[in-house]
Parts: structure tokens; sequence; C-alpha cells
């Protein structure tokens, strides 16, 4: 054991730390904490293990401590020499290679070749300045400085390197020490050096071997296996962290070759970390074409740092930045990347909050949202940088942070201000990584705290049944508080329970009442259910967990109840779709009529049940003679429902045709499509004229126009002119539509309403007889008989019904008919939803100006 | 009309399903899956009513934002 000097491993401490008398140099060996560090000499006597140097004179120490001291402890300087992976033995390469970049980006080199050789050496050659090849006042050549003691280099002062990634010069030393055999060539001023060492010690003096007309420096070493545990070299590894060089040093080419098996790389990159990105998110859909770059120099308090930032959006949900200062990766990050953090949350947060405005939930925006599917690297210069550790894991020099932050706060936002397509794409990406991690928090809370079968825990507003098996109990879902406290009164507890729900309305603008299911509605269904939400598994939504297996959807026959089924219905399939798949989704179907007739009372589903009653007990009433003679009961029901379907069926087409028009041209001129090969106007508009005259004269007059028809060659199209409500309108009529589904159908039903035979009707009771012209007529004169001594009640809600009459028309197993939810009915819900609404607001409002009308009363 | 869609869409991002029999269909992803719901449990959900009979006499601003904000929550 030889004594040496003192040096540390904490680079916070002022520098190296070299010996100035024997007393104080003879501790050997252990690495001084830091802290211990003030005093080099006390620190040595306390510890005390070290054997007393007394007898060496000062020169002789230096010579035979390096390089013992870095071969005995050569974790310190290179990591884990015995590690599988080898982290140690590429870190080698790394030392050498980080010289040439220095080189490189001092602006002397723009090539860096690695190679490794055969007999597991490898070499590193750049075409830089090339190591100074003279003697150094110490009396020995640059070359032994730089490979033969640690801390000596060309970086210690900023003349000769502005920033470098080595700054304690160690590198070349270590990497010395542990090859068994290491050659350094210089090519300078015309000549080439070469000089030779083994294990740290010089082998060779510095000689020159010949003439050059380049320049730069060759390393070329074999790491030693008495020191490593693993000693090949792995190209891959060594690839990858040039191509990240490379891409760190825009315009350098870096090559490496790999003689053992003839694979070779190159890389350059002229747009440098932009590139770095790209290639980072080359698998990944971006959310922006080209990655957002920022690159320049902020001034810390004299201290100019350079900030290289490139970032790109991707869709995946994770974040993917890597920090480099001066070149070497920190993968714990440190202040750049703090810096970096609180420019982009300040930045994206000001835009998210004007995007936020435009949605109509409200969600807590956080840092870690805006990073999900991030991808950057942000890459600092500066001279002297501070790290937590020997390892530069982590950058602790505050002034990274002041530059790094206001120098993104600025760039950031201007990108934003000039790319508002992108800043709309990535803020919405933004906002949904805020609610998917809120909805799973909120999933885990509903989920941990759904009802247990005692009771404890369910919502208030529920009134639960007495039965606990799932298979026999039903939960009604209805409608409005007053529906629900009806429901409760006249159900049967023993197995149906009743949960109220509300649709929430919301003023928007005060034009236009939205309807919507607030939060606490949403929550209360999901625990009231007991199938918990969020993913499928048992901490999120667990169909067999449904304390139900009958839920029925009870909602006023209006359009609101018509909202809010729809809603609901979404709602299942997309959030309880299980449920819905097993067939546990019910429809009620309350009545829509209650008829009286004395003491008897019915009740009548919807529209077409009553216009049947109303057939019926109208041909009960009275007989009615046709032309031809008395009409047949069962022909007239038949045509007077046909009359009936063809009515609704024109009223379903008023948005698309003029409703008189349209019968007109079907009822008058019985028009078909073959009848447009030929056509004669003149013909054509004397029956409409005529038909109208009788059932529609304020739409007079009509005229007829023939054309072609730009999609067929062999027919025809007609222009029909007529009025409504006094202004023109036009009719296109074509083959197309003539053949259309909806028109065809009127046809038909033409056919059957022409079985009842010619007018003029008669409507005769006992003596009585009232004459009709028109079928439009005889169907009104009936509808009167047949009203007559009837009360007819339309509910509007089904708050207008006693508790006693919805239990006996609607929730009464025995009578009631339930229409079960098919997975298509849900679908077409979804569709509807869809297309009603969005999570924009201005896109809604538009479109309500334009259509919700239209879709609101279609199924009336 | 309600025959189910032979490409089925992401109600959320919109993204053509690549396995719609996937648990978390209909959406392409449990993610999207969570988007939705949060955006039924935060309100985002509204179909559109009818005009309402007041005419709206009032200009669009602070008055109206105020009032929609307070209904939230």
């Amino acid at each position: 054991m030889r004594a040496g000097f003192c040096y540390t491993n904490d680079e916070r401490s002022s520098a190296p730390t070299r010996s100035l008398d024997d007393d104080e140099a003879s501790v050997v060996g252990a690495a001084i904490p830091p802290s211990n560090n003030n005093s080099n000499g006390n620190a040595g006597d306390s510890n005390g293990k070290g054997p007393r140097a007394d007898d060496y004179g000062a020169d002789a120490i230096q010579k035979l401590d390096y390089p013992e001291n870095v071969r005995r402890r050569p974790g310190m300087y290179i990591g884990d020499v015995d590690d599988a992976e080898g982290r140690a033995l590429h870190h080698m390469v790394f030392e050498i290679v980080d010289n040439s970049i220095d080189e490189a980006l001092a602006g002397f080199a723009d090539t860096v070749e690695v190679t490794l050789h055969v007999d597991g050496s490898v070499s590193v050659r750049d075409n830089g300045r090339g190591i100074p090849a003279e003697m150094h006042s110490s009396g020995r050549p640059t070359t032994e400085l730089v490979f033969c003691e640690l801390h000596a280099g060309g970086k210690f002062n900023q003349n000769s390197y502005k920033v470098s990634g080595g700054l304690h010069g160690v590198g070349a030393a270590v990497v010395n020490a542990l090859s068994e055999e290491l050659v350094v060539e210089v090519q300078r001023n015309g000549k080439m050096h070469r000089q030779k060492f083994s294990r740290g010690l010089v082998a060779s003096p510095l000689e020159q071997v010949g003439e050059s007309s380049e320049r730069g420096t060759a390393v070329r070493f074999k790491p030693d296996p008495l020191i490593f545990t693993r000693t090949e070299f792995s190209f891959d590894v060594l690839s990858a962290r040039l191509r990240e060089q490379a891409f760190l040093n825009r315009g350098v080419r870096i090559k490496i070759a790999d003689e053992r098996a003839a694979k070779e790389h190159a890389f350059h990159f002229e747009d440098g970390i932009k590139e770095f990105v790209a290639h980072l998110n080359k698998s990944r859909a971006v959310l922006h074409p080209t990655p957002v770059t920022m690159s320049g120099e902020r001034d810390v308090a004299g201290v100019v740092i350079g900030v290289d930032i490139a970032l790109q959006w991707n869709d995946s949900y994770s974040e993917n930045t890597f920090c480099f200062t001066n070149n070497i990766k920190n993968t714990d990050g440190g202040t750049h990347l703090a810096g970096f953090r609180a420019a982009l949350t300040r930045t994206v947060n000001s835009y998210i909050q004007r995007e936020l405005a435009k949605r109509a939930d409200k969600i807590n925006v956080e840092g870690e949202d805006m990073r999900e599917g991030l991808t950057a690297v942000v890459s600092v210069k500066m001279p002297d940088p501070k790290f937590s550790s020997q390892t530069k894991e982590k950058l602790v020099s505050n002034d990274a942070k002041t530059a790094v932050e206001t120098f993104v706060a600025d760039k950031l936002g201007a990108w934003f201000d000039e790319n508002p397509g992108e800043a709309k794409s990535i803020c919405g990406k933004v906002i949904d990584a805020a609610r998917a991690r809120e909805a799973a928090r909120k999933a885990r809370e509903l989920t941990r705290r759904k009802g247990a079968l005692d009771g404890l825990g369910l919502p208030g507003k529920l009134a639960d049944c007495q039965e606990k098996d799932p298979a026999r109990s039903e939960l009604y879902i209805v409608e409005g508080d007053s529906a629900g406290g009806s429901a409760k009164s006249g159900r049967d507890r023993k197995c149906q329970a009743i949960l109220p729900l509300r649709g929430k309305i919301l003023n928007v603008e005060k034009a236009r009442e939205d309807k919507m299911l607030s939060s606490a509605e949403i929550t209360t269904l999901i625990t009231a259910l007991g199938t918990g939400i969020g993913r499928d598994s048992e901490d999120g939504f667990n169909a067999q967990k449904a304390r139900y297996h009958k839920i029925i959807l009870m909602t006023d026959a209006d359009v609101d109840g018509s909202h809010i089924r729809t809603l609901l219905l979404t709602f299942f399939y997309r959030q309880m779709r299980e449920l819905v798949e097993r067939g546990y989704l019910y429809i009620a179907q309350p009545p829509l009529y209650k008829i009286s007739k004395g003491k008897s009372e019915r009740y009548l589903k919807d529209e077409p049940a009553l216009e049947r009653y109303l057939v019926d007990e109208s041909i009960r009433a009275a007989a009615v003679k046709t032309r031809g003679g008395p009409a047949d009961p069962e022909v007239l029901r038949a045509a007077c429902m046909a009359y009936y379907a063809y009515q609704r069926l024109l009223f379903k087409l008023r948005r698309r045709f003029d409703v008189h028009t349209l019968d007109a041209l079907v009822r008058g001129a019985r028009l078909t499509a073959a009848d447009l090969v030929t056509v004669d106007a003149k013909t054509i508009e004397e029956k409409l004229a005529s038909h109208l005259e009788l059932f529609a004269p304020e739409c007079l007059p009509v005229t007829v126009h023939v054309g072609e028809d730009p999609s067929r060659a062999t027919v025809q199209a007609l222009t029909v002119r007529t009025m409504h409500n006094g202004a023109p309108v036009q009719t296109k009529v074509s083959v197309a539509m003539l053949e259309s589904p909806e028109v065809q159908e009127l046809h038909r039903l033409v056919k059957n309403m022409d079985l009842i035979g010619q007018a003029p009707y008669s409507v005769e009771k006992g003596a009585a007889s009232a004459p009709a012209l028109t079928i439009d007529d005889l169907v009104t004169r009936l509808d009167e008989e047949a009203r007559r001594g009837h009360s007819i009640q339309r509910y509007k809600g089904l708050g207008e019904m006693n508790p006693e009459q919805l239990w006996e028309t609607t929730m009464n197993p025995e009578h009631r008919t339930l229409l079960q939810v098919k997975i298509e009915d849900a679908v077409e819900a979804d569709q509807i939803f869809t297309d009603l609404m969005g999570d924009e607001v201005e896109p809604r409002r538009e479109f309500i100006e334009k259509a919700a009308h239209d879709v609101v009363n279609l199924d009336i | 009309m309600n025959e189910p869609h032979p490409h089925p869409t992401c109600p959320t991002c919109r993204k053509p399903v690549r396995e719609p029999r996937g648990p978390p269909r209909p959406f392409c992803s449990a993610r999207c899956k969570l988007v939705d719901l949060q955006k039924w449990l935060g309100g985002a959900f509204a179909i559109p009513g009818e005009p309402s009979d007041e005419p709206s006499d009032e200009p669009e601003g602070a008055a109206s934002d105020s009032e929609r904000g307070g209904s939230e929550r």
C-alpha cells in the first residue's frame, strides 16, 4: 500500500484537492466524505486506518499512487465494474467519446469515430485539434498528464472549452488505469505522435512516429479483465448512446463500426434534438406534425446558459422527457427539468383555461395532465454545472432552473399563439387526461362505498324493496319527484324499489333549456345499482353485483321524458353495457290516454291505440254508406286505419316535402315512377288542381313543369309550384323521390283507403244521415261519433296518475307491458345522443339552432 | 337504422374501435371510457332543449355565464 494524495468525490467541494505537504498527503485510500473534507489532515488522523507515509517524497508518492488508487476503487470513478450489463465498461468508452464531443462543441471537430476491434479493444478517433504533444511545464509530456493524472485537463478554466461534460478531469486517466493497454495517437502540426500505457503506467514514452497532414486524437484501449467481470462491448449499447450524442450535437458526424461483426452505424442530424424527439415518437401517433423547438441563451447573473428544447405530444398516456447537461444525460432530471415543467404548466394552463371555458364541464387540470403523452428533450449547456452526485444523475444548479423557466415561458407561449390548431388539440388531450384522472378517482370512491345489503350506504332517495335476491328484485327509475312519490305509494314494496331521478335544466343563455343528469343523480344511480363503476373489474364495474335484475326506466311520454330516457339509455350503454347485454334493462309503458265511458275506464298506450279504439267505437255506433251501397265494417276499419297511418306518415315527411303537394301527387294524381317516362304536364296539373281544390284550396294555383332528370336519361322530372302560407313553394318530383320507401308506403296506404268504395259517403245512425264528400270528411264524422259519450284524457306526465292508476297500468306485473332494451336500442339511443350533443357548448348551440326541433318532435 | 355499425367508432375519441368486442366496448380503450364517465359525473352531457318561450332580450355575456356556472354545482 502506497500513500497518496487526497481526492474527493464531491464536485461541490473546492475542486481537486491536492495536498500541500507530506503530512496531509499521507492519507491513503478511503474516500473522505464531503462533510469531513474541510480538514484533510484531521480527517485522515481521525479515521486512522491508513499507514503513515512519512518515508516517501512527494514525487514518488504521486507516481506510485496513480493508478493504484483508481484500480483499487474503480467503482468510485466509473461505477460498478462487476455489473452484468457492463455499465461501467461502456462508460469507459463514453469518457473518451465525451472528450471528442467537447472538442466538437468547441468547434474544432466535426467527426467522431468509434471502432470495436476483434481483439476486444475499442478506439475513439476525432478530427479535433489533438492533445498538445509538447512537454508540459511540469517536465512531463501533456499526454501523460492527461492520461496518468487525475484532475488534469483543459477544462478547469473556460478558455479552451467553454462548456463541457467532463469537468473533473478524471475521465482519460481513469480509463487508462483500468485498461490492460491504452495507446494514444495525436496528429497535430503535421506530425503524428504516439504513446503507450499499460494499466495506467507509461509503457513507452511519447514519440513522434511519422508525418501527418491530418489532425486529431485517437485513443485505443482494451479494458483490463483483472478489473472488469465483463469485458465484451455491446454494439447496441454504444450505438444507442452515440446516436443520442449525435442528436444532442447537431451537425457532428458520429460513426460506430464493429469489426467483430462487420456492423456500422453513422449518425448525423442537422436538426439535432428536433430529430431526436421525432425519433422517439416515430411509432406513435402525434398530435401535431412537427416538434416544437426552442433554442437560445439566457444570461442568469452573468452566466450564459444555452437552452435547447424540443417537444411534441403523442397520443399515448406516458411522459417521456430526457434531460441533458452539457450532453450528459441526467436520469433524475434536476433544476432544468423543474424549470421546464414549471414553465410548461404555467403556459399550457393559460390556454387550458380559455379552452375549458368552451366546455360544459369544469375540471381541475394539473401539471401531470399536461405532460401525458409528452415527449421532450431538455438540453442545457452551461459552465460549471453542479450535480447531486458523481454520476451526474441530477442537476442542482439553480441558475439552470431560472434560465429554462423564463426561456420556455416566452417561447412556448409564442408557439401556442402562432399555432392555434395545434394548441387546441393539445388542450383537448390535456383536458381528457384530467378527466380520466378525475374519473378514476371518483370511480374508486364510488366502488368502495357501494351499497351494502343491509341498506347502509344506499342513497336516501332510494326506496328499496324487501327482497334481497337480485333475480327477484326490480328497480324503477322514475322521472320526477312527484311521479316518484306515486310510484312509491303504488308499488309492491316486497320486490319493487323506486329511485326518483330528475333531469336537471340548464338555462343556456336564457335562450334554451338543456336537459342533463346532474353529477349527484348519476352518483345516486350507480350507488343504488351496487355495481360500482369504471373499468370492468372487481374494483370497478361488475355486473354480477347488480342489486336488481330488472331495471325499469319509467319516464313521461313527452319530449323531456324522451330526453331523460335517451340520456339514461346512453349512460347504461356506455358505462354499464353488460347490464344491457344481460337483458336487465327495460322501459315501462305508461299509458298516454285514459278513456272513460260511464263507469268504465280504459288506458291506451299511444296514438295508434287510441285511433284503433275510436274506429272500433264508431263502427259499432254507426253505419257507412258509399256510392255503391253499405260499407263492410271490416273494410271500413282497415280503410280508417290506413287513413290515420297515411296522415301520420305525411306529417313525418313535412320537413322534406310540402305536405299538400305530396298528398295531391299521391292521392290526386296517383303519380308513380313509371308515369315519369311519358308524362304530360297539363294532365298532371289538372289532377293536382282538382285534388287541391277539394282538400287544400289555399295551395292553389298549381303549375307543373316537365324537365330533364339530370341523373336519368330516359325519364323526366317535374317541378311543381304551389302556394304555402301565401308564399310560392317548389316541389321537385323525380324517380328517386317516387321510388323512396316512404312514398311507396303512401301509395300502399291509399290502396287500402280505396277499398272502402267511392265517394260520396254518408254516416247513418238510426234515422239520421250525415253526408261526407271525401274520406277525410268521413273519418272526421266517425271520429266525432266515437268520441260522443267518452271522456278522453291525455296524460302529460306520470305525475297525473294517482298511485293506484300507476300501479294498475304500468307497474303491476300482471297487467303491465315492459319493453326489454336490446343492445341495438341502446346503440340507437347513443347515436341520437351523439347527434344531439357534444361536449363543447358552441357546436351544440349551432346544432340546436339548425335542427334540434326536427329530432325532438320525431317520436310524437 | 338500428343495425349496429360495421365499423363502430369510439364515443369519446371518434376513432374506429379495433376490438369491438373488447371489455371497454363501445369504447376503444379503458381510458376513453373514463373520459366519458367524467363527462357524466362532471355534467358535460346535456341534451339541447327547445328554445324557451321568452325571447332572449338580454345581451349574451356575464349575466348568463354566471347563471350557467351557478347551476353547475
